[in-house]
């Protein structure tokens, strides 16, 4: 396997992670989902179209995993959040605290919404993959990927009350 | 020109093509209508690009850093078939050392820091499996596909009629069954998809679909074991099980209640719901 991939792979643990926790809500299936991709990719690599970028392609392996895993069991328990936001310091300054509260409201709207657009969210607005990826990971045309998104941004909005 | 919300998204994302950005752009200039409802979607994107730049990345095990430098290195330092065998869990089963032993590419390679406590998750153990049957080579066979009805059993039919997804039924001659699934196909009919073991039975993975007054129908049947032995963990590896799936268009999993409610629908005799 070539080193560079292996740098790749180490530089997007993070972003694994993040899309494990989304797709899960709880650490320690994230934890088992970024084992099992990373050894998938590692099995498959020879797989890996190297004109293409790494991220969708481990997010698919990723997101493939997680439904095998949710049509054998159904794992449900503690739910974690996606995001630890740091908690509000006395120094900070009231727009500091008002950012830091905007956030944990984005974050509990984001648990709120049906799990297929929390993932389209996490893909497009926070992993930044393109529309064209996003269909890829997802297997869906980006027709669908569009309106789904646009139905989640919508109802995103809503809940955090931006009109 | 006519700007729907789709359009609107794909400016804010950046995501179309220039000239066409350029006209929306303008007439969104315009019309303040166009700019509130544009706002909703830069804003949706800014607050959770927020969201990702305050979070703290989150805590990846340095284990798991290791294997992917372990594999990726030069051929002449990779480690070669060593010490994973040894390292595994002592309540490992057979299963997952013949796994982590599959080729010296993909084993758990010594690395200096502590085995990942997660060798013992179930999910893992899994994959492990799933590894052991691409490598180890339990072969595949009865790949049962064709459309001529084959019924399951009576035994096995009353069992699909009931059992929910996650629970066994024991049947005849020290044979058990485990539910594993349900889903409805691009048809409309409620499949389950289980495992079949225990006895002289050569431990197979099935899928079967209700039809009706037919009842239920053996769609895909795959040996996952050796005759008699125990019922071994399949996964998504199995590439004929997903193709499977995604060619009868396969939902995605019920949820414990819908297939409660889908199985009470067959109860009552409708096989379609």
């Amino acid at each position: 396997m070539d080193p560079a991939f292996g740098d790749a792979l180490v530089r997007l643990l993070p972003n694994l992670k993040r899309f494990g926790l989304s797709l899960s809500r709880r650490g320690d299936i994230a934890d088992d989902l970024v084992q099992i991709t990373v050894e998938k990719a590692i099995l498959n690599h020879a797989g890996f179209d190297g004109s293409s970028r790494l991220e969708p392609w481990l997010f698919r392996i990723m997101r493939n995993a997680w439904i095998d895993m949710i049509r054998r069991t159904r794992t449900q328990g503690q739910q974690v959040d996606v995001f630890e936001i740091p908690e509000s310091l006395p120094t900070d300054s009231s727009a500091q605290i008002e950012a830091r509260l905007m956030l944990q409201s984005v974050q509990e709207a984001m648990t709120t919404l049906p799990d297929e657009q929390r993932e389209i969210l996490h893909l497009v607005c926070i992993e930044d993959m393109s529309y064209a990826e996003a269909a890829e990971i997802l297997g869906i045309p980006k027709g669908t990927v569009m309106s789904r998104l646009s139905r989640a941004r919508l109802a995103l909005s809503e809940k955090l009350g931006i009109k | 020109m006519q700007i729907d919300d789709d359009i609107l998204m794909a400016l804010a994302d950046g995501e179309l093509a220039p000239d066409l950005a350029d006209k929306v752009a303008h007439a969104v200039a315009g019309d303040p209508e166009l700019q509130q409802r544009l706002e909703r979607f830069t804003r949706t994107r800014d607050l959770l690009a927020g969201l990702a730049k305050a979070a703290p990345s989150p805590g990846i095990d340095p284990a798991l850093v290791a294997r992917i430098r372990a594999a990726s290195a030069p051929a002449e330092s990779a480690p070669t078939e060593s010490t994973p065998a040894a390292r595994i869990p002592t309540d490992s089963t057979p299963t997952d050392s013949a796994a982590l032993q599959v080729a010296p590419d993909t084993t758990v390679t010594a690395t200096p820091t502590p085995t990942p406590a997660n060798l013992n998750r179930a999910p893992l153990a899994a994959i492990a499996a799933a590894f052991a049957l691409a490598i180890v080579g339990f072969g595949w066979y009865g790949m049962n596909m064709d459309p001529t009805p084959a019924g399951p059993g009576a035994t096995v039919s009353a069992a699909l009629d009931s059992v929910s997804s996650g629970a066994g039924a024991q049947l005849d001659a020290g044979q058990e069954l485990t539910i594993i699934a349900s889903y409805r196909n691009g048809a409309g009919e409620l499949c389950r998809e289980y495992e079949i073991f225990g006895g002289d039975l050569i431990p197979e993975l099935r899928v079967a679909c209700h039809e009706g007054a037919a009842g239920w129908n053996t769609r895909f049947s795959l040996t996952t074991g050796a005759p008699g032995s125990a019922y071994q963990p399949a996964s998504g590896e199995d590439e004929a099980l997903d193709s499977f799936l995604s060619r009868s268009g396969a939902m995605a999993p019920m949820t414990l209640e819908e297939e409660a409610a889908a199985l009470s629908a067959l109860a009552d005799g409708g096989g379609r719901g």
